[in-house]
Order: C-alpha cells, then sequence, then structure tokens
C-alpha cells in the first residue's frame, strides 16, 4: 500500500529501501483500491476464498491422479498388498479436507487479517498445482512464472512439471534420461524461463527503468534487511563481519535451491509429491519466510493423508508446531516490548520452528517411500526362519 | 535425530515411559515442588551482586542533611494545606515550593473514566504536579524520576507526608550540585497508580480510553529509571522495598540490589514484604530455612496476584526500572530519621547517574528469598519443567495407548481380511492368467470387491464415540464458555442497572452463573445410544489434547509470570492428571469433588481467603469465610477495571486458557469409560 501512495505522488517507488513488491503487483493494487476505495479487505477475504474454491478442484483431480497411476503402476503392486491401495471412498472427500485445512488454519487467517500481499503469491501456487493436475502445460508454467516473478524461489518448481509432463505424454516411458525425455524437459524449462523473462520485460516497459531489479531480487538474494523474521537468515548476519557477508549469502542461497538436484533424481517416479516437498522446503530455506509459506504447506498437506499412517512423528510434529506458534509471539513481545528477553530467546523459538517444519517433511518423505516399499513387496516382510521382519531406513 | 530416525532405540524409551507412567509422574511431581521448595536454602541459591559496573554503589559520599531548611515548619505548613482541603492534592503549595527552589514546575490535568459503567459515564478530575531539575551537563537527553503518590488523611495506607518533605529537601539540595548529567524529576501524583498511569501516558503520548491524560506541558528525555517513596512523618523502624509490578513483571536486579546496598552502608534495616534477613550462618540452620521459605513464598505470592505493590509498577510496561522504598513506622519504636532516608536517595540517585546504558546486564526474571540472596531463571525453570512433567508424561502414554488400540483392531480387520482376500486370489487365479489386460481388469474388480467387503467391515465395527470428531462438541462449547467469561463483564454491568444491583454484585453473581451452566454442560452434550443417552466421546485423545493444552498454558505463564504458573500449576496437576472415566461411583464422585477444588472459582475463592488471612488476624473460621467472599467480589470487580485501565491480563488468561481448560477436564469427568 505504501508503494501505491508513493506512485500517486510520482515518484518511483523503488528508488528507496522501503517498497518491495513488483511493478504488476504495483499496478494490481493501484488498481483495486482505486476501483474499490473503501473495500481493499474484501480483495483479501475475496483471494482467501478463491484459494479455497482452487484448493478444492485440486482435491478433486489429484483423486483421479491418484487412482489413474494406481491403476498404470498395477504390475509393479505386490498381492500382499491391497490393504495400502487407495480405495475410492478414501479419495472422495479429499477436496473436503483441503479446503477445511485452508479456511480453519489459523495461518491463513493470520495471513488474511495482516492483509499480506503474499496471498496472491499462495494463489499463484496453488493455480500452478491446478493446471499440472489438468495437464495444460501453457498455463501451469505461466502460474509458475507469476509465483517466481514475485518471489525468487518457485523457480526450482520448474523441475517437477518438467517431469510430470513428460510421464503424461509418454506414460509407458522406459527411460527418465532418453533424449525424448530430455527433449521435453528441454522444451518446458524454456517455455517457463520464456515466461518468467516475459513478465519481466512487461515491468521494464512498465516501469521505464531497470531499477525494480534491485528493489525485489537484489533484495531477497543479497538479504540487505535483518528484520527479525521467523527465518533463520537474520540472526547469522547480525554477526557477520562484512569481509564474508558475500561468500556466506552465497552458501545460504545455493543452500535453498539445491535439494532440487538429488530429490528430482529420487523422486522422478512422483512428480506431484516432489513438487510439495520442495514448496516445503522452499518456505523454509527462503530469505523471509513469513506465516504465509507456512499457511501454504499445511493447506496443501491432507493431499497426502494416505501416507499418514506411515508418518512415525505426528505427536512431536504437531505438537512442535502447536508450541512455536504460541511461544513465538509470547517471545516477541518480552523481546520488543517489556524488554526482559533478548533476541536469543526469540530466535530459538524461530529455529525450533524450523525444525519443525524439516521434521515434517523428511517424516512425510519417508512415509511416502516406506509406502512405494510396502506396495512394491507386501506389507509383512517374513525373514528365512519365518519371523517378522522390521524395515529399517539406512 | 538419532532418537526419531532410530525405530529400535525410539520404541524402547516409549515403551519404558508408557509402562511406568503413573510411577514417573508421581516421582517427577514430588522432586519437582521439593526442589522448588528447597530453592529458599542458601545452599541451592546464590549471593547478589551488582552486574553493571557503572552504578558504583556507594562510592562517593553522601552529603545530604535537612540543615539549611526547616523541616519542622515545612511539615506545618504542609498539614495546614492538608487540613485545607482534604483529600485533594495541595497543587498550589507544591507548585509555590517547587518554583522557590527555581524548578520548571508543571501540572497535569487528567480525567478518569471508569468503565463498566461505574460512574456511569461521569469523568472523574485529577491533578498531577511535577518539577523537571534540567542537568547542567547535557541537553536533556535523559531523565530519572524521584516519585509519591498523595495520600489525603482518610487514605489507610502508608502516609506519604514525609516523602513530600523528603523530596522539597532533595529537591534543594540537587539543584546546587553540578555533577548531575541527567534531568531529575519530582513528581507527586493523586489517585494512586490511576494517576501514575496518566502521567506516563501523557509523558509518552499515548491516547487510551479511560484515563485520558490532558497534554503535559513540559518534557524531558527517555526515562531511565524511577524511585517510588512512600515514607511516613516520624522515626522509621527499617526501610520495606516493593519491586512486583503490573502482570508480575520485576525490575531489573541491579536496582533491587543497589537499594539494598545502599541501605545498608548507612545502617539501616532493609526488608523484603517486612521480613528481615537472617544472619549469615543462621540461614544454614532449619529455623532459617522456614524464615527464607516463608519469605519467598510470600514475594511469589504478591507476584502472582498481578498487581503492582506500589506506583512504580507502572513504570514497567515502558522499559522504565522502577522499585518503591517504603518507610515502615511503628509506634516507640525506630530511629531512623528522614535525614538518612535523604542520603539513601541521594545514593541511589549519584548511582543512576553514572549509568550509560538502560539496565541490562542483570536479571529480568527472578526469585528473592532474602534480600542478598537471589534465585535466577536459570535456577527456577528445571523444577518447574519436572512439575509440569506429569502432564506431558501422561499425555506421551496416552498416546501410545490409544496407538496400540487402533493397531489392535487394525491387526482384526487384518485376519479377517486375509481370508477373503485369499479367496478373491484363488477365485481370480482360476481365470486366465496369461494376458496383461485380463490380469489388470480381475485386479480392478479384485479392488472392487475388496473395497465392498471392507465397507461391510467398517460398518460393523464403526464406534459412535472413537476418533477426533467425537471430541470436537465438549473443545467447541469450553472454548465458547471461555468466550462468553470475557465479554460477560460489559453485558453483565450494563445489565444491572435494570435489576437494581449495584455493579459489583451484578458481575459477581453473573460469574457465578456462568460457572453453573458451564458445570452442567457435559450433561447436555450427550448422545443417544442403544444403551440410552450417555456422553460417549474418545477421551484418551481429549485427555491427551487437554494435557499437552494445560501444560502450553503454564509454560507461557511461567515464561511472563512464575509464582502464577507454579502456584497453579501446584494445584492443577495432580488432579488433572489422575482424572479418567471410571464405573467405580465412589472414585467418580471423589474425582468431581476434587475437580470442583481446583475449579476456577474454588481457586479465585482460595486466593481471597489467603489474602485476607494476610491482612487480617485470624479470629473466627466463618468470620474469614464471610470476608472472603466480600473481598472476592470486590477484587474480581477492580481486576476487571485494572484490565480496563492498565492493560492487566489476568483477567483475559483466566477466560480464556484456565477456564476451559478446567472444562475440557470436567467433561472427562462425566464420560462413559468403553
Amino acid at each position: 500500500m505504501e508503494g501505491v501512495a508513493l506512485s500517486n505522488s510520482m515518484i518511483s517507488p523503488y528508488s528507496g529501501d522501503l517498497f518491495h513488491e513488483t511493478p504488476l503487483m504495483l499496478r494490481f493494487l493501484d488498481f483495486a483500491t482505486r476501483a474499490f476505495p473503501n473495500a481493499v479487505n474484501y480483495l483479501f477475504v475475496f483471494v482467501d476464498m478463491l484459494s479455497a474454491i482452487v484448493l478444492m478442484k485440486i482435491g478433486n483431480l489429484f483423486a483421479r491422479y491418484l487412482l489413474q497411476k494406481q491403476v498404470n503402476d498395477i504390475q509393479r503392486v505386490s498381492t500382499k498388498a491391497e490393504k495400502i491401495i487407495i480405495r475410492k471412498a478414501s479419495v472422495e472427500d479429499l477436496h473436503l479436507y483441503l479446503a477445511a485445512a485452508h479456511l480453519f488454519n489459523p495461518y491463513s487467517v493470520a495471513v488474511c487479517l495482516g492483509k499480506s500481499t503474499a496471498v496472491f503469491n499462495n494463489l499463484a501456487i496453488y493455480f500452478s498445482f491446478l493446471f499440472l493436475l489438468q495437464g495444460n502445460e501453457l498455463v501451469c508454467l505461466f502460474s509458475i512464472a507469476m509465483a517466481t516473478y514475485q518471489s525468487l524461489y518457485p523457480l526450482t518448481l520448474l523441475a517437477p512439471v518438467a517431469l510430470y509432463f513428460y510421464t503424461v505424454r509418454n506414460p509407458k516411458k522406459v527411460n527418465s534420461l532418453s533424449p525424448d525425455a530430455v527433449n521435453s524437459y528441454v522444451r518446458t524449462t524454456v517455455l517457463g524461463l520464456l515466461s518468467i523473462t516475459g513478465l519481466v520485460a512487461i515491468s521494464y516497459i512498465l516501469e521505464g527503468s531497470t531499477k525494480f531489479l534491485y528493489s525485489t531480487y537484489g533484495f531477497v538474494l543479497s538479504v540487505p534487511d535483518l528484520t527479525p523474521n521467523l527465518g533463520v537468515f537474520w540472526y547469522f548476519f547480525t554477526e557477520m563481519f562484512e569481509h564474508f557477508r558475500t561468500f556466506f549469502i552465497c552458501v545460504f542461497q545455493i543452500h535453498a535451491f539445491i535439494y532440487v538436484v538429488p530429490l528430482s533424481i529420487r523422486l522422478r517416479d512422483h512428480p506431484v509429491f516432489l513438487m510439495y516437498i520442495l514448496v516445503v522446503l522452499m518456505s523454509i530455506f527462503k530469505s523471509y519466510p513469513s506465516y504465509a509459506d507456512v499457511a501454504l504447506l499445511t493447506s496443501l498437506l491432507p493431499l497426502w493423508k494416505h501416507t499418514f499412517s506411515y508418518m512415525r512423528n505426528k505427536f512431536v510434529v504437531t505438537n512442535m508446531f502447536v508450541c512455536c506458534a504460541v511461544f513465538g509471539p509470547i517471545l516477541y513481545h518480552l523481546w520488543i516490548y517489556a524488554g526482559s528477553a533478548n533476541a536469543n530467546f526469540y530466535f530459538s523459538i524461530a529455529l525450533a520452528f524450523s525444525s519443525a517444519e524439516v521434521f515434517l517433511a523428511t517424516d512425510l518423505l519417508f512415509a511416502y517411500l516406506r509406502r512405494e516399499f510396502d506396495l512394491k513387496h507386501g506389507i509383512e516382510q517374513k525373514l528365512e526362519n519365518g519371523k517378522t521382519a522390521q524395515v529399517t531406513l539406512e | 535425530m538419532g532418537l526419531l530416525s532410530n525405530p529400535k532405540q525410539r520404541q524402547k524409551i516409549i515403551d519404558a515411559v508408557s509402562k511406568y507412567n503413573n510411577k514417573l509422574c508421581v516421582l517427577c511431581y514430588v522432586v519437582g515442588v521439593g526442589w522448588f521448595l528447597a530453592l529458599a536454602s542458601p545452599y541451592l541459591n546464590a549471593q547478589t551482586y551488582i552486574s553493571e559496573n557503572a552504578l558504583l554503589p556507594g562510592v562517593v559520599g553522601n552529603e545530604f542533611h535537612f540543615a539549611d531548611f526547616e523541616v519542622d515548619a515545612v511539615l506545618k505548613e504542609l498539614e495546614g494545606e492538608l487540613q485545607k482541603d482534604k483529600g485533594k492534592l495541595p497543587r498550589d503549595w507544591l507548585y509555590r515550593q517547587f518554583r522557590m527552589i527555581g524548578l520548571d514546575t508543571y501540572m497535569q490535568n487528567y480525567s478518569i473514566k471508569y468503565p463498566l459503567h461505574i460512574t456511569r459515564g461521569q469523568t472523574v478530575p485529577g491533578q498531577n504536579v511535577y518539577a523537571i531539575l534540567r542537568a547542567r551537563r547535557t541537553a536533556s537527553t535523559e531523565a530519572i524520576v524521584m516519585s509519591t503518590p498523595f495520600r489525603p488523611k482518610s487514605s489507610d495506607l502508608t502516609k506519604t507526608t514525609g516523602s513530600i518533605v523528603l523530596m522539597l529537601g532533595l529537591a534543594r539540595h540537587f539543584r546546587k550540585q553540578p555533577y548531575w548529567s541527567k534531568d531529575i524529576i519530582f513528581l507527586v501524583t493523586d489517585h494512586e497508580q490511576i494517576g501514575m498511569q496518566a502521567w506516563l501516558n501523557g509523558y509518552h503520548l499515548l491516547e487510551a480510553d479511560y484515563i485520558k491524560p490532558g497534554e503535559l506541558p513540559g518534557r524531558s528525555g527517555p526515562i531511565q529509571a524511577a524511585i517510588n517513596l512512600e515514607l511516613p512523618i516520624g522515626f522509621l523502624k527499617s526501610f520495606d522495598l516493593k519491586i512486583q509490578g503490573l502482570n508480575g513483571q520485576l525490575p531489573n536486579l541491579d536496582l533491587f540490589n543497589l537499594a539494598v546496598r545502599l541501605c545498608k552502608k548507612e545502617g539501616a534495616d532493609v526488608t523484603l514484604h517486612q521480613q528481615i534477613n537472617v544472619n549469615g550462618n543462621e540461614a544454614f540452620t532449619l529455623d532459617g530455612f522456614q524464615h527464607t521459605l516463608k519469605t519467598m513464598l510470600k514475594m511469589m505470592w504478591s507476584q502472582a496476584m498481578g498487581l503492582p505493590t506500589g506506583n512504580h509498577g507502572m513504570f514497567h510496561q515502558y522499559h522504565i526500572e522502577a522499585l518503591t522504598i517504603q518507610g515502615i513506622h511503628k509506634k516507640k519504636s525506630g530511629n531512623i530519621q528522614l535525614d538518612i532516608a535523604g542520603r539513601i536517595v541521594e545514593g541511589i540517585f549519584r548511582s543512576l547517574n553514572n549509568l550509560l546504558e538502560r539496565f541490562h546486564q542483570s536479571f529480568f526474571f527472578y526469585i528473592l528469598p532474602a534480600t542478598n540472596r537471589y534465585v535466577s531463571i536459570g535456577m527456577y525453570m528445571p523444577p518447574f519443567g519436572l512439575l509440569c512433567a506429569p502432564g506431558l508424561i501422561k499425555a506421551i502414554a496416552l498416546w501410545v495407548g490409544a496407538g496400540k488400540e487402533t493397531n489392535k483392531k487394525e491387526v482384526k480387520g487384518d485376519k479377517e481380511e486375509k481370508t477373503e482376500s485369499g479367496k478373491e486370489e484363488i477365485t481370480s487365479e482360476t481365470y486366465d492368467q496369461d494376458r496383461e489386460k485380463k490380469e489388470e481388469k480381475t485386479d480392478h474388480q479384485e479392488a472392487e470387491e475388496e473395497i465392498n467387503s471392507e465397507e461391510e467391515d467398517e460398518e460393523e465395527t464403526f464406534h459412535p464415540g472413537s476418533g477426533i470428531l467425537s471430541t470436537v462438541p465438549l473443545l467447541f462449547s469450553s472454548t465458547l464458555m471461555g468466550l462468553l467469561c470475557s465479554m460477560g463483564p460489559d453485558l453483565l454491568a450494563s445489565m444491572s442497572g435494570s435489576f437494581r444491583m449495584n455493579i459489583e454484585d451484578g458481575i459477581f453473581y453473573g460469574f457465578l452463573a456462568l460457572f453453573t451452566a458451564s458445570l452442567i454442560f457435559p450433561r447436555m452434550v450427550r448422545r443417544k445410544t442403544s444403551k440410552g443417552k450417555k456422553l460417549q466421546f474418545d477421551w484418551q485423545l481429549l485427555k491427551c489434547i487437554g494435557l499437552i493444552f494445560q501444560s502450553l498454558v503454564l509454560f507461557s505463564l511461567a515464561l511472563m509470570n512464575i509464582s502464577l504458573a507454579f502456584f497453579l500449576g501446584v494445584v492443577i496437576i495432580p488432579i488433572t492428571v489422575i482424572v479418567h472415566p471410571t464405573s467405580n461411583r465412589l472414585l467418580l464422585w471423589f474425582q468431581k469433588l476434587l475437580l470442583l477444588l481446583v475449579s476456577p472459582a474454588v481457586l479465585v475463592y482460595l486466593t481471597a481467603v489467603v489474602g485476607t488471612l494476610q491482612e487480617e488476624k485470624f479470629t473466627h473460621l466463618t468470620t474469614l469465610l464471610s470476608k472472603s467472599w466480600s473481598n472476592l467480589s470486590r477484587g474480581l470487580l477492580l481486576t476487571l477495571v485494572d484490565r480496563d485501565f492498565f492493560g492487566s491480563w489476568m483477567f483475559s488468561v483466566f477466560s480464556f486458557s484456565v477456564l476451559p481448560n478446567w472444562l475440557i477436564f470436567w467433561g472427562i469427568a462425566f464420560c462413559e469409560p468403553t
């Protein structure tokens, strides 16, 4: 909103250090405030409702996708694994669970109340999931481009999208690295990058200068502002000498992007799950996380409810989430307002929260892979001497 | 991460915890309480020390004396003023006095609007008088405050005429010194804490709903520290230091240690809650331990109340360290003159003058068993954690138990299914086995048939009282009660006029009604089953949720106000951990009785009883009980008023956390055992 005010007074919003939204978003909000002067709150409520509707559609499409995939992979499923096969009944009301997870989620309610523009970012990611499952390649890439245009990190989502469209086009693929496959990947990636550059070019034309690049992407990449938030960047960089800053910034940013490679290789047969895991990792390791990212990952969580029975740390993870959500604001209040605590208290909670998210991601990954293993080999394993074996992760 | 990903080790620990959980709970509770109380003994706490080196207490000689300023004359004039206008601040006289000394003097007019329709919309006016001594060496960048509340003759709190006289004498003395690097603000307030809050709101330019501060004509820089004086006229026996602020916030320990050290230097006795220290070696004996334990419990009790013990409590919200020095005046004993008090205050101000930064070195969270010993947060958190551990251990045990039950059901279902699927496999194998398509079809058919059979299975074993959805009605109703409780006062206050009750009674009886209604609630949420109306739900899951919620509440409280969390935890934890539905009627009634005893209403009543005991001597049980009843109703009204005036969150915490939490356990006591 400050950007709108600034641009109304003919100053470029990007010359100062205050404004970090993208030019297209600036134009959109400007239009919104001019068209509905008193009703900007309703805009955010509308976006919330739209996200819920999109999530419901995703639920339906994903249910269909799951069942279809099961039928396709039926040869690899062992006969002893009937119990964990997904039934139609259990995925029928998946869309209701997703809608409930979004609408009753305290995180998404908080984000909507705070009128943060990150809701638009979340909406773009929901759209990308929707169009991915619908099979509409161009629009899916365009929504990923929108999301990347806002914050840099959804760029990693190009990988699962490429994998998915290859599998969609050739359901009976043999090798993920055949020339056909590489062709397909390159095509998807090029289209995606083209859309992103297209958006940036449009903003350049609208703005008339390249100043906005530093304020939006440069900001995300070089982390100049160290206001405390829910992430792990600020505490580390407060104590950093200027000499080493560039090095450590590079390390942190590479860390945020590098998980794409090994995960894509391992999960090449499960592109939708890969996309979700990348979304989770993105929200933990990005330079300025907020509750909006947490809302994103918790509202998409019910998609995997068929793996919940395999998750081993549900209790610990749920409790950690709840505790950190409660202690975070208390310790922030004690630090800033009461002056009794200090930064360490608040950072410990932020760190515990990030650990809880990491536990969630690893637990989910483990559960998913374990289920795949069970599908392939049956539920109970018998050793040669007839005892039940226990499957462990090495 | 090994603990979370290594299944064998984890399983062992979890099995051990769930097998011995009862014994472990009892052990943790007893050790926790014992350790916490033992913190009063000098073996487990530490000697106080000055952490901020810049303070240098007592290094400079204190030169204050009343020589060229006749105490008696001023006192006569002041008493004359008090006679004239009983109850009102003698502002013109004070203004003149400060002006004669040569300070910038100002007056503040403010108005108070009482919430909850107490004064029916009329505002009460008030006045504060303050004078600023500008430092010669700096440009008013920081300030320290010396304040005293004005108390009319009709008030039954400690008189403060002595502190007004002392303030004037000190102002005259300070004016002559060249070494002040911070501005000194001399402040006289009326209406106790409300006046203080009004002045602080005006100083920091804050708007408030109920206390409307007038504009402050003169200001200085940000305030670093404040000393509040409550000294009567006459020979004093000792000085009592009061530190508790709003919501249990305490000033920096350095400030307290500074005051204690300076009192000792002048040879004056200094007490905490009017308990004198035991001497060094005596502290290690059992009698000494009893004495220090009593002091510590008194200090914790007053912190748990969440009410400021003096005007200094208002400063803490603005990140200003403050405490109150109260003079204890006993008839025909005591030999401390006002001179000595003046030198102590002068010494404190000289030390505060040396400060370069705000107080940040020493502890903000501590418990004091004596004036020279302290218990820091690192020392009291482990026993508190042990105290709260039973709740968490029980929650884990319940979760594991619930998981095992569902596993057993699944195994049963498995066995039934296996026989059926075995039949399906045989039938499918007798069909065509070679072609892929047919295999797919039969697999599909197999899957569909299994789906059908599984659905039948599920219908047979469907429990109406299991799963997380069955716990929702009770959770919802307890949150609703909490909401009603917090919104209640305004509604009740506006309605009590039409019932011709005064506000206090209206609110009190309204809350009683709400409480009784919430007691009956579990009976209203019953469902019809084949055996008649019963309250059935997954009580293990609900108890698990309730225990986790309780631990969360207790730990959050411990971060802000440890004494409140301690007293609440000691009383609530044993009973909530034990509650479970049984078919034994005697045990059930006993549980319900115990639960009632720790219900929020009864807890608040017991608090009133203890408070009354502290104030007056114990005469007769019935008089004690009836006095506590009236104290309770007044206390409830005052808590609500405090919430609106000062932002005290005691009431909100009770209505949003403690009450719903207790209601969850009350509901569990009514559940039918499976």
